[in-house]
């Protein structure tokens, strides 16, 4: 072939590429863009059918009080403003789009950062809205508001307003330390009196913040073209601790930053705090808070206020010398105590009943938040073993790793659950040996024959391979077994955030379990993080975290367990199952 | 042919590159890209705050040298004004040239850019398309945070009498109205563009329709605005052309009888007689019963044209006659006590 050719050739591909994207540009005439206007409309129509079943109207059992809600769960809890059930008290009601009401109860509240999470009960089986990830929002997204503003429907089915997300990473200033909007959403969706506590949806019908409040300064209490919503990041971290039905705290670091020319610098610092004693000291920069990056001080703040109290952080500041990497639960961020107001109307005086709502980080109703724990783990225990296959015995086979070496291999045999024995087998090189472990009384383990074993090395096979047996015996019948449930509250865990429960052995020991309250897509599927005994020290305790999850006659079981330490999780030792056998009964 | 399949695959590979490169781009809405770019045209402005009135803006970069066209207001007043752009950076501005007509003021910081609106550019509104409106309401962004956007439609283009609380405010210009709300203390100042990132216009200053006593959500054309970038906007475009030099008293309401309240010493009112709290009857051959009639009525005054002022002063009637002067035409640097 010529030169000329090839160049001929070249020219015809270049103009090929040409005409392409042209030709499909010039298929784009009014007519498509009708049907593909038509298209999205309908589609639109669809997501709101889909999503409107999900959005509660709240009252209050005395006139005044009331507001929206979302159901994030089929068994009819919802998030909701604390302003909205401030006026309404413990219990109110709640109307869904069937035209009905149902009773509700509030579980906890969160008046610093304006949530709430009530229960509706009466129904089987109320249809919740899927959780969208609020880290995603743009500027510009569609959104759309769903709620009962100025309680137009009389059959509870929600009113939409469709709009356009304005700003992200918003703050709000509130009272003082109540009803504070960090890193919210802004958007121009309308928002009027009773759009409180309703969903704000994404354009895919998931919801991605809680309307709490409007930029209302000048004209009255009616939308003024700002509305704000509570991120769904935010919610997410107070899940739990409103479960467990505290009044939640928000968190400090004990530690003021402002942006100085080169960078956010600490300008005042509580010299007992933690943060100080890791280090840092005034003027220095901080850089990353929980991994994420810090450019300027209104970012600091604006994440700072989105952590619950106890929050375990990681924080990247950078001293005169060096830049260092520390790992700190924050603390509390003190506030008065809340009061009922009474509701706005009043022209009958309504009797203030006293504080309803307890004290602030206590739990308030044990019984409630036993029943949360029990039906956390009842909820893992479903999706784990959906055909609650009950499991006789179990064997595994293990690879214990030391930095990063594999120095043993185990056979490990739990035979007879009820009874809880188990048999543990080490496999070394050239000899055989095994020997039993019984659990007497759930105790713990006690080594019976320690012949030829290294006695530290058993200690923390035992101790890994406790973490096992826990995870097993989870599966089978927690509520039976065990006493004294607890939903702690909320916690991070293998770098997750979770549910920390406690639940007893026995009168004497009790275990922490973390079960993550959503996975990355946001969907409720509970699956147990880490495993530990109760510690008074975190820094330098240990626990055991769960990963690699992988189906053994369709039940799901972790595959590598890893020794962490500390708030910071660092991996000390791992040990990774080859085999796995289950004995059903 | 050996060359030829070497060049189909290479287009291939080249194609297969392109889509790849299309879609791993990184996230986007429908709006994200034209606000993005605009909004690192518009500046937050601050400057002083006085009574209720609200001492902040957004603003428009109109030039490469660094002009900035604002909402008029009392802000504008203070002594240091300062322009925040969209990076963070700070930099002081001077007030250059302002106009009542169109509300306006045009601003110049020392700054170059090439990334700026190009008001030459600007197109015309038109109802039922999509505008975004990108403002500081409310100041919710500080510092290098983005402004906030508000989706409207433009629902019409049209010319509106207009006041702000108790006071007229002359606004004689077209006004784009949309109907998102852009009618809040920071908005105005802004940018309004097209779903493709062209001018619309600037989003005004808060204002209410005398005929509702609402605020309306309105722009001032890119047109208008590259006029008065010109310097072609001329102070005529304000019709009250005539000095009479009485201040009724409208506390009540626009629509209260028109009695006078002051009198300006030597003016064209005072040397025909009038007086505090005499009631207007008739000025020519139009009657008179609200402050609003007397309102309109002296926007058909010219000049130098006698005209007869009935009037009731106690329990009788006077007729006067009066000589209209030309207005004050008051310094524009003093030209601040208008909001």
């Amino acid at each position: 072939m010529s030169y000329h050719s090839i160049k001929s050739y070249i020219f015809y591909i270049l103009i090929s590429l040409f005409i392409i994207p042209i030709g499909t540009i010039e298929a784009d005439d009014s007519e498509e863009i009708l049907k593909k206007v038509k298209e999205f409309e309908n589609n639109r129509i669809k997501v709101i059918e889909k999503i409107s079943p999900s959005v509660v109207c709240i009252f209050g059992k005395n006139p005044g009080g009331g507001g929206s809600g979302v159901l994030f769960n089929i068994n009819g809890y919802l998030i909701t403003n604390f302003h909205v059930v401030q006026g309404v008290g413990l219990e109110g009601l709640g109307g869904i789009s069937d035209g009905k009401m149902y009773p509700m109860e509030v579980l906890g509240i969160d008046p610093g950062g304006d949530l709430a999470i009530a229960k509706l009960s009466k129904k089987n089986k109320f249809t919740s809205a899927k959780l969208g990830d609020s880290n995603q929002v743009m500027v510009g997204d569609l959104c759309m508001a769903l709620g009962n503003p100025f309680l137009l429907a009389e059959d509870y089915t929600p009113t939409v307003t469709h709009g356009v997300v304005s700003g992200i990473k918003r703050y709000q200033e509130g009272q003082g330390r109540l009803l504070v909007y960090g890193n919210c959403i802004q958007i121009d969706s309308s928002i009027n009196p009773g759009n409180s506590g309703g969903p704000l949806f994404n354009d895919a019908g998931e919801v991605i913040g809680i309307n709490g409040r409007g930029s209302f300064e000048e004209r009255g209490r009616v939308n003024v073209g700002l509305g704000y919503a509570i991120s769904m990041e935010q919610i997410l971290n107070f899940i739990p601790d409103l479960l467990s039905t505290k009044i939640c705290q928000h968190a400090t670091l004990d530690a003021v930053f402002a942006d100085r020319k080169d960078g956010v610098r600490c300008v005042r610092l509580n010299l007992d705090s933690e943060i100080s004693r890791l280090g840092l000291s005034l003027g220095d920069t901080i850089l990353e808070l929980d991994h994420i990056k810090i450019n300027t001080a209104n970012e600091y703040t604006n994440l700072i206020t989105t952590y619950p109290a106890n929050w375990p952080v990681h924080v990247k500041f950078k001293t005169d010398k060096k830049i260092k990497d520390v790992y700190l639960r924050l603390k509390t961020l003190p506030y008065q105590v809340v009061k009922r107001t009474s509701p706005p109307t009043g022209k009958k005086k309504i009797k203030k009943p006293a504080n309803v709502w307890g004290k602030p980080g206590i739990i308030r109703d044990k019984k409630i938040n036993s029943r949360e724990c029990k039906r956390i783990l009842s909820d893992f225990k479903k999706l784990i073993n959906p055909e609650g296959v009950k499991i006789k015995s179990l064997k595994a086979q293990f690879d214990i790793t030391f930095d990063n070496k594999i120095v043993q291999e185990v056979e490990v045999e739990f035979i007879n659950i009820q009874k809880q024995i188990v048999s543990i087998k080490k496999i070394g090189v050239d000899k055989k040996e095994s020997f039993e472990i019984n659990f007497i009384k759930n105790s713990g383990i006690n080594l019976e024959d320690k012949s030829e074993l290294d006695e530290d090395q058993i200690r923390y096979v035992i101790d890994q391979i406790e973490s096992l047996f826990q995870y097993y015996l989870l599966l089978q019948e927690p509520e039976k077994k065990f006493k004294n449930f607890a939903l702690v509250g909320g916690d991070k865990a293998n770098g997750k955030r979770a549910y920390k429960l406690r639940i007893g052995l026995n009168d004497k020991q009790d275990w922490l379990i973390w079960i993550n309250i959503v996975d990355e897509n946001i969907n409720f599927i509970p699956n147990i993080l880490k495993l530990a005994a109760t510690v008074k020290d975190e820094s330098t305790s240990y626990g055991n975290t769960l990963n690699d999850f992988k189906l053994f006659q369709k039940i799901s079981f972790p595959t590598s367990i890893y020794t962490v330490k500390g708030l910071e999780e660092k991996v000390i030792r791992k040990i990774k199952i080859k085999s796995l056998t289950l004995v059903k009964e | 042919m050996y060359p030829s399949k070497k060049i189909i695959l290479l287009t291939l590979i080249v194609f297969f590159y392109v889509t790849l490169i299309s879609h791993g781009k990184e996230k986007n809405n429908l709006f994200s890209k034209v606000f993005n770019e605009s909004e690192a045209k518009c500046v937050k402005v601050y400057g002083g705050t006085l009574g209720t009135e609200h001492g902040y803006a957004a603003g428009m970069i109109i030039s490469p040298d660094g002009h900035i066209i604002t909402a008029l207001g009392m802000f504008l007043s203070s002594k240091k004004l300062r322009v925040v752009l969209n990076t963070g950076d700070v930099f002081y501005a001077k007030v250059i040239r302002r106009d009542r007509a169109l509300q306006v003021a045009l601003l110049k910081i020392a700054f170059k850019t090439p990334n700026y609106f190009n008001l030459k550019n600007s197109v015309v509104a038109k109802p039922s398309e999509w505008a975004l409106a990108i403002g500081n309401p409310f100041k919710v962004a500080d510092g290098k945070e983005k402004l906030s956007l508000n989706l409207g439609v433009v629902t019409m283009i049209t010319k509106l009498e207009v006041k702000r609380r108790a006071q007229d405010v002359i606004y004689n210009a077209e006004a784009i109205l949309i109907d998102s709300i852009t009618g809040n203390p920071g908005s105005q100042g802004g940018a309004l563009v097209t779903i493709n990132g062209n001018v619309l216009g600037m989003i005004g200053k808060v204002l209410e329709y005398k005929g509702t006593n609402t605020r309306i959500n309105y722009a001032v054309p890119g047109k208008l605005l590259q006029d008065f970038f010109d310097g072609k906007i001329k102070k005529a475009n304000n019709k009250l052309t005539v000095y009479i030099g009485i201040q009724l008293f409208s506390i009540s309401g626009r629509k209260a009888p028109a009695f006078i309240d002051r009198v300006d010493i030597g003016s064209p009112a005072f040397l025909s007689g009038l007086k505090k709290d005499d009631l207007i009857v008739s000025i020519g051959d139009i009657k008179i019963a609200t402050c609003l009639d007397y309102d309109k009525a002296i926007k058909e005054l010219s000049k130098g044209v006698k005209v007869q002022v009935l009037i009731r002063r106690k329990d009788n009637f006077y007729k006067l006659s009066l000589v209209p002067s030309e207005i004050k035409i008051e310094e524009e640097e003093e030209d601040e006590d208008f909001d």
